[in-house]
């Protein structure tokens, strides 16, 4: 199963050597509610507190790791990310990309393709700019 | 049926800290961080309001050694203690031969895969 949001917030804490107590003193957090996010009992705080938890790691805004943590808390809140919705044209594209999921069941290897077919597109197209 | 405890020598258990110090504390900087080195170690670290009310105890180690639940207030007011309390759970991880059984006999008193305690609708 791929990465859920409690867990790789739980490895970016370790990562830097932060107790879960130590954190939670860091962003001003109940250890009893905060370790139940990490174990995927809670949903996704919101971004604006998700900032905070940023912060305490020591993330900047466009590091890797913050827009995967981003994305892994839309979805977790069961939302579309925003780095997506923000995009007229591609969020205008989702029902189109929803309705061809529904057809059935995706497997793996197939969604690896798809996402394959996609990185070259995109691999291209950022040639074909410079 | 509590399984038997195989006691180690003092050789023995230097041993066992050495190694895990080499991986997960290699500073050796005191305090030693046994929160950390035990959740370094994969386990999961459960704080529990109430949980010395309930069990009787201040923490306790999953029957699948993947959790230390501990009790919440009692760490906040005491962190000597619960810094205690960890290292207690923690040790016993290789201490428990069989696997589904405490080595504790108090908790007999919980089901085999604790799951926590539900306080009204309300899981804590």
């Amino acid at each position: 199963m791929d990465e859920t949001f409690g867990a790789a917030l739980k490895r970016l804490r370790l990562e830097r050597g932060m107790s879960l107590r130590e954190f939670c003193l860091r962003i001003a957090a109940d250890p009893s509610n905060y370790s139940k996010l990490e174990r995927g009992l809670l949903n996704p705080p919101p971004s604006e507190r998700l900032a905070d938890f940023l912060q305490a790691l020591e993330l900047t805004s466009t590091c890797e790791d913050t827009r995967e943590l981003e994305r892994l808390a839309a979805i977790g809140r069961g939302q579309i990310p925003g780095s997506i919705l923000s995009d007229e044209r591609l969020a205008g594209k989702l029902p189109l990309f929803f309705r061809t999921l529904e057809n059935g069941p995706l497997t793996d290897e197939k969604m690896q393709e798809v996402v394959d077919t996609l990185r070259e597109a995109w691999i291209s197209d950022s040639a074909g700019t410079v | 049926m509590i399984p038997p405890v195989r006691f180690r020598k003092r050789e023995e258990i230097s041993e066992i800290v050495d190694t895990i110090f080499a991986k997960h504390h290699p500073s050796r900087e005191i305090p030693v961080p046994v929160d950390l080195i035990a959740e370094r170690m994969g386990l999961d670290l459960v704080p529990i309001p109430g949980f010395r009310a309930r069990a009787g105890a201040e923490g306790a180690l999953s029957t699948d050694r993947s959790t230390i639940y501990y009790d919440e207030r009692g760490a906040e007011l005491h962190a000597a203690r619960y810094r205690f309390t960890v290292a207690h759970e923690l040790a016993q991880v290789p201490q428990l031969g069989v696997p589904g059984v405490f080595s504790d006999p108090r908790f007999g008193l919980f089901p085999p895969e604790f799951p926590g305690f539900w306080m009204g609708k309300v899981r804590i």
